[in-house]
This record gives C-alpha cells, sequence and structure tokens, in this order.
C-alpha cells in the first residue's frame, strides 16, 4: 500500500468516527469503564509494592518498657538496647513526650478523651533504628527478653506478612490483571463488533467493488486505535482526578499511615538509568499515562481486526 | 469472454440453484438473463463475481478460471468486472463524487487522476450536477446511474446488472436501459438479469431465459418469452 493511500486511509478512518458519533462516544466509554478498574487494580498493585519495599527499607521498631520501672531500670533497659550491634540509633521517648504526642497530636481536640490520663499511666519507650533493616526480623524476639521491656511493635510484623504473601500477591495480581485485560479486549471488540455490523452492508459494498481487505479494514483499524487512545487518556484522566481528590486517600497522600508509609503521589520523581548510560528522572504518572494509552490503543486496534475479520470472509 | 461449463450449484441448505449450465458471451454482446424470481439468474451472477463457487463444473471470465482466484486476488478481479445491483448498494455517507471516486481510490490512483476522471463518468451518466449529493437526496433512477458510473469507472471489460430497474419505474427503467446501451455500444460486454418483459422486448438483444436452475432458451435478437 503507498503512503498517499495510508494517509488517505487513516484520514478515512478520522471522518468515520465523526460520522458514527454516537456508536464512538459508546464504545468509548466502555473502555473508559474498563480501564478505570485496571487502573484503580494498578495503582493498589503499585501501593503494595511501596509498602513492602518503603518499611522494609526503613523499619522503626518501638520497645515500651513496664509503666513501674523507675528511671533507673529505664537507663538499664536503654544499655541493653544499645548493647545489639545491629542496632544504629536509639532515641528515648519519655513519658511525657508520650503524652504531649497524644494530647497534640492524635487527640487533639478531643481533650475529653484524655479526662484521667496523666504522663505517668504511659510507658517510656525507645525508638530503634537497625543499620541494616533485614535485620529486624532477627531482633524483634531478642527485645522482647530484655528485663522491663513490656512489648515491641515494629511495622515490621505487617510487613513480614505481606512479604511473606507477597509472591502470592504478586502471582494473584498478575493473574487479575490478565484477566481483566482479557476481559476488557473482549468487552472493546464486542463494542466495536457493533460498529462494524452497523457497517457490514458498507464493507460488503467495498467488497464489491474490489477492496482489498487491507484497504477496508484500516480505516476500521484507525478508529478503534482512535476509540481505545481516547477511552484510556479519558480514565487515565478520571482515576489521577479521584486519586487526588477523594479525602481518604489525600490524606494518606500527605501525612502518610503511622507517620511512616505515604500512598505513592502521581508526581513522585522516578529515577531510572538508560542503558546504563545516563540517569534519567521523570514523573510516575507519564510512564503510567503512556501505558495506560500505549495498551488502549492497541486494545482498540486489536479489537477492531478480530471484528472485522469475519465480514472480510469470502466464499 | 465469458463461457460456463456444466456448471451446477448448490447452496449449503441444500437447495440446487444451477442445474449444467452452459453458455458463452463474447468479448462487447449485450445480454438477458431473464426468468421468473428464483430462477437461478441471481445464482449465475453470483458466480461471475466470485461470491458464490460452482459445485460442479467451470466458470470463466475473461480467460480466467473464476473458482481458482485466491482470496488476495478476489479484490483485483472483481475490479475487472463492474456490477450494479437492484438495490444500488452505494455508501450512504458518501457524496455521489465520493462513491464514485471509491471505486478509484481503492485501485491506489493518484488524487489528481480521481479528480478529473470522476467528472467525466457522472456527465456520461448524466449527473453532472448532483456530484455533492448524498444517496437519499436522490431519486431511485439517479442513484442507479451513480451505481452504473461507479461500476464504468475504473473501465472494466464486463458490466454485469442484477435487477438493475427492480425498484425503478417504467420510464426511468427505459432511460437506465438505454445508458446500459450506451455502455455496450463504447464496447463493454454487458449482462442484465431481469424479468421486465417490456424492457427485454424493445431491446431486442440475447436473451438467455432460465427456468428452474436450467437454461431453457438461449436466442440472438430476443424477446422476453417464446410467446412474444
Amino acid at each position: 500500500m503507498k503512503i498517499r493511500t495510508v494517509r488517505h486511509l487513516v484520514k478515512e478512518g478520522l471522518v468515520n468516527a465523526v460520522r458514527q458519533k454516537m456508536m464512538f462516544i459508546a464504545t468509548v466509554f466502555i473502555v473508559v469503564a474498563s480501564f478505570l478498574v485496571l487502573g484503580i487494580f494498578l495503582f493498589v498493585i503499585l501501593n503494595l509494592n511501596e509498602l513492602s519495599s518503603l518499611v522494609s527499607k526503613e523499619p522503626e521498631i518501638k520497645v515500651f518498657c513496664k509503666y513501674t520501672l523507675d528511671d533507673g531500670q529505664v537507663y538499664d533497659v536503654q544499655k541493653a538496647i544499645e548493647k545489639f550491634p545491629e542496632i544504629d540509633t536509639v532515641t528515648k521517648v519519655t513519658k511525657q513526650e508520650a503524652f504531649d504526642k497524644l494530647k497534640n497530636d492524635i487527640y487533639k481536640g478531643h481533650a475529653e478523651s484524655m479526662e484521667g490520663l496523666t504522663a505517668d499511666s504511659l510507658e517510656v519507650s525507645f525508638i530503634i533504628k537497625l543499620k541494616d533493616p533485614s535485620q529486624g526480623v532477627k531482633i524483634i524476639p531478642e527485645l522482647k527478653k530484655i528485663t522491663g521491656v513490656n512489648d515491641v511493635k515494629s511495622p515490621l510484623d505487617i510487613v513480614n506478612m505481606i512479604i511473606s504473601a507477597q509472591a502470592w500477591i504478586r502471582i494473584v495480581t498478575l493473574v487479575l490483571v490478565l484477566i481483566l485485560l482479557g476481559i476488557s479486549i473482549l468487552i472493546i471488540s464486542n463494542a466495536i463488533r457493533l460498529t462494524v455490523h452497523s457497517r457490514k452492508t458498507e464493507v460488503k459494498i467495498m467488497k464489491y467493488i474490489g477492496g482489498t481487505d487491507a484497504y477496508i479494514r484500516l480505516p476500521f483499524i484507525i478508529e478503534g486505535m482512535l476509540m481505545g487512545l481516547i477511552g484510556s487518556a479519558l480514565a487515565f484522566g478520571l482515576i489521577s482526578l479521584i486519586y487526588n481528590v477523594f479525602p481518604a486517600s489525600s490524606g494518606l497522600l500527605n501525612d502518610g499511615l503511622f507517620g511512616q508509609f505515604k500512598l505513592v503521589r502521581l508526581d513522585d520523581i522516578l529515577q531510572f538509568s538508560v542503558f546504563g548510560l545516563f540517569d534519567a528522572k521523570v514523573f510516575l504518572w507519564i510512564p503510567i499515562f503512556l501505558g495506560f494509552i500505549f495498551t488502549g490503543t492497541i486494545m482498540g486496534a486489536t479489537g477492531s481486526a478480530i471484528s472485522i475479520k469475519k465480514y472480510l470472509k469470502l466464499k | 469472454m465469458i463461457e460456463l461449463n456444466d456448471v451446477s450449484m448448490t447452496y449449503t441448505k441444500g437447495h440446487e440453484a444451477l442445474k449444467n449450465i452452459d453458455f458463452k458471451i463474447g468479448d462487447g454482446e449485450f445480454v438477458f438473463l431473464v426468468g421468473s424470481s428464483g430462477a437461478g439468474k441471481s445464482s449465475i451472477i453470483k458466480l461471475l463475481m466470485k461470491d458464490e463457487v460452482p459445485s460442479k463444473g467451470t466458470v470463466f471470465v475473461d480467460g480466467v478460471n473464476v473458482a481458482e482466484i485466491p482470496h488476495k486476488k478476489v479484490a483485483e478481479f472483481r475490479r475487472k468486472v463492474g456490477v450494479v445491483f437492484q438495490d444500488f448498494k452505494l455508501l450512504p455517507d458518501k457524496t455521489v463524487f465520493e462513491n464514485v471516486a471509491y471505486a478509484l481510490e481503492i485501485t491506489e490512483k493518484p488524487a489528481k487522476q480521481i479528480r478529473r476522471e470522476v467528472p467525466k463518468i457522472l456527465s456520461l451518466v448524466g449527473l453532472s450536477k448532483k456530484y455533492r449529493s448524498y444517496p437519499k437526496e436522490l431519486s431511485g433512477g439517479e442513484q442507479q446511474r451513480v451505481a452504473i458510473a461507479r461500476a464504468l469507472v475504473n473501465q472494466p471489460s464486463i458490466l454485469i446488472a442484477d435487477e438493475p430497474t427492480g425498484n425503478l419505474d417504467p420510464s426511468t427503467s427505459f432511460e437506465i436501459m438505454d445508458l446500459l446501451n450506451d455502455v455496450n455500444i463504447m464496447g463493454t460486454t454487458v449482462i442484465v438479469s431481469t424479468h421486465e418483459m417490456n424492457l427485454v422486448n424493445q431491446m431486442k438483444k440475447r436473451v438467455i431465459e432460465i427456468n428452474e436452475g436450467k437454461i431453457v432458451r438461449d436466442v440472438l435478437k430476443g424477446s422476453y418469452s417464446n410467446e412474444n
């Protein structure tokens, strides 16, 4: 096929899209719906990954002393903790500091909930950072054995659970994404099939007067690609809007969970090396957006190609 | 040259549409295929444009065995055989000009040539002034003229018309027949299937009559039926 012809057929596809606007819009909506589901899933996966990688990078372990300890005993606990060679820093949180934190952060504006509570009724605690985060799993049981220690708390508990389940989570999410993609292709190709079906007479006429399969197919494929492109771009816009505006997530985006884990932000910077030659930095949303429109366009083209095949058959 | 040798055709449902058909049509001939509805006229036309294949026998068009044309070459073959249908089969979303131009576009003719050829053929069928109209804005006769223009624009050696006047009033039907006659005089082989007696009787052309899938009569300068 000549370039001139391809150019002409691309134009033809665009003109068809405009002429069949209702059908076009309906299909675009179906694409948007499919990609919304896919996109929501993608963000869940991104955050799960972020959660496990972030917390295992910088785990913070909190050791709580018993209420009854006097200053000397607390000092002994601190010394015992500091003996561990795996530990990088130990920060003491006094009863007063813990009380102030409760008052100013957690129960801010709810003073009535703190009635009867005094600094004395709280525990002294130590915040520990490790030199090597992977040692966390080993050290926590050891810390619990120290005399005077009431409890050891660490997001590692949750993280460990996630890490041990991560392989499974990945497999399950991969399978789910594949299933969703398959369903989306089916839905889209079905929607495009309706478009093609409504124009089957046209396809037949084209065949009768000597149009080649490629010639007849190309405008439909262009139309399908356009549906996929617009649908996926719209879905991306909607998802980012929901993700950034939704109150529950906006809290997590800015303040984080337990002051530790924050949701992935679309304007996070992604750094990667290009063929080992230089480092490139892009906003996280750029590869997601490109991935969306690429998948959408390919799905639109595939859907069209599948749908039109039936009508191009000859006896 | 068109040649059907001992052709039979059975549709998938088991209905035998054609039985042992034999005939030859020479270059530049004008032939009427006549017979009642369901006699087998349309089946012959479908064979000639490779819309169907014979279950027995061979069909040659321009020296080519139609059954042996591979899928990829069918488009090219159809450009050599112009076809006109009872229901015109125009593309509703395209103007008169675009409908005719489409037949040239699929052969990848340059835009310049398309702009030159289409007005010529539209003037031949008498539709120069309606080139911007859409099919639904035209009368039946005008739509059929567009269909004829589209069938002719690639200068096919054969023009097949399947009940071309079936949807038209008598006077328009005569006009269309005159146009087909002009096309024939210019050198194109013309095959017209019809069951309109008056047209056939007036034109005095070769008539092949089909009945229940068999040829019952093949006469030069014939009329619609034996009684005339």
